[in-house]
């Protein structure tokens, strides 16, 4: 720098001055651009339904009379019963405990205390016991009955899992 | 500024200020959509977090600047016994700041009952029962601030959380920081 002292620092202090205001600016708008979004809190608002999607559980030729599978529904993490009633009917649960969350199983044999009525729906934790043609609570904590699932049976006979009848919301995500 | 006051234990209690601020910021967000009924708490509680556009996001930074601005007073706490800051002339201040501290545990504990889940409604119960044990005050205790029914308790709870405490609060800090820039900061250990 040969340049004189004094035109040297006027044009630097006018050309920090300009950086400064762009920082401001830039700075600014770095904080305002989260907020228009977050602004979505106060002014927008989500339906409170959730979808369920459309799975296929299995074939009615792969689960006999009085048998039961266990699935997962509506994702991988979720398990689920399917039952295939004595009266040829399929019904199919959420089946986690709406009491404290354990893994519910259809059982032949029955539990202890129990032993007048087979076919039930048992949870092992706390000694649930759940109707499988309606999942109505028949006995034990739970406060309220099995979700259930909403099956459609095609003309192959495969059966689908297509959201719930009843019994929301799912345990867990009340 | 003394030299020795430059250090991060001299910030802790800007730092509990700071959160409060951002609590009371996201507190009043949450109270756009919170309704303080006993059939309707739980489920308003749901929806901020299931169905309000970043509500999940509001709800969690008031959530986890509570539980922040509990440890840091702490903190603050041990740090003016350990350099002796409660010493006179600031002993009043020392009381304030007790003060302070006991409010933010009472803003703290009628903020976990505002859920009003079944774990909420049992906090209220053991809280009661605390209050109630006083000898003779007890039952006034018990009565004044928990009301005569479950629909009273938690409208009690939240007024007292929104309203109430932070009020206190606010006007105890300007006390606690006023008594702060009087008696400056005290001398190196």
């Amino acid at each position: 720098m040969i340049s004189s002292r004094g035109s040297g620092e006027r044009t630097s202090s006018s050309s920090r001055r300009r950086f400064l205001k762009a920082l401001i600016v830039f700075s600014g708008a770095l904080v305002l651009f989260p907020l228009q979004g977050l602004s979505a809190y106060l002014l927008e608002r989500k339906s409170g339904t959730t979808s369920y999607p459309r799975v296929k559980v299995s074939n009615n030729s792969e689960v006999p009379t009085g048998e039961s599978l266990l699935f997962t529904y509506p994702n991988k993490d979720r398990s689920a019963i399917l039952i295939h009633l004595a009266s040829g009917d399929f019904v199919a649960y959420d089946a986690v405990c709406t009491h404290l969350g354990c893994q519910i199983h259809f059982d032949k044999k029955p539990i202890k205390g129990w032993e007048n009525q087979k076919d039930n729906l048992f949870c092992a934790c706390h000694g649930a016991v759940f109707d499988p043609k309606n999942g109505a609570v028949l006995g034990g904590p739970p406060p309220r009955p099995m979700p259930k699932i909403k099956l459609e049976i095609d003309s192959n006979g495969d059966i689908y899992a297509n959201g719930y009848e009843s019994g929301l919301p799912l345990y867990g995500e009340e | 500024m003394p030299r020795h006051a430059l250090s991060p234990i001299y910030c802790l209690g800007g730092t509990t200020f700071l959160l409060f601020v951002v609590l009371a910021v996201t507190g009043v967000l949450l109270s756009m959509y919170y309704i303080p009924t006993p059939e309707s708490a739980f489920d308003s509680v749901t929806a901020i977090t299931k169905t309000v556009p970043y509500g999940w996001l509001i709800r969690s930074v008031h959530f986890y600047s509570a539980n922040g601005m509990l440890i840091l007073a702490v903190l603050h706490m041990l740090r003016v016994y350990y350099t002796g800051s409660y010493k006179a002339p600031r002993e009043l201040n020392w009381v304030a700041g007790v003060g302070l501290g006991l409010l933010t545990l009472f803003a703290g504990y009628t903020g976990y009952t505002l859920r009003w889940d079944q774990v909420a409604v049992g906090a209220s119960g053991i809280g009661k029962g605390i209050a109630t044990s006083i000898p003779y005050l007890g039952p006034l205790f018990g009565r004044a601030l928990w009301g005569t029914g479950s629909g009273d308790t938690l409208s009690r709870y939240a007024g007292s959380h929104m309203l109430l405490i932070p009020g206190v609060m606010v006007i105890l800090m300007a006390i606690h920081f006023w008594m702060v820039k009087r008696h400056g900061i005290s001398g190196p250990l």
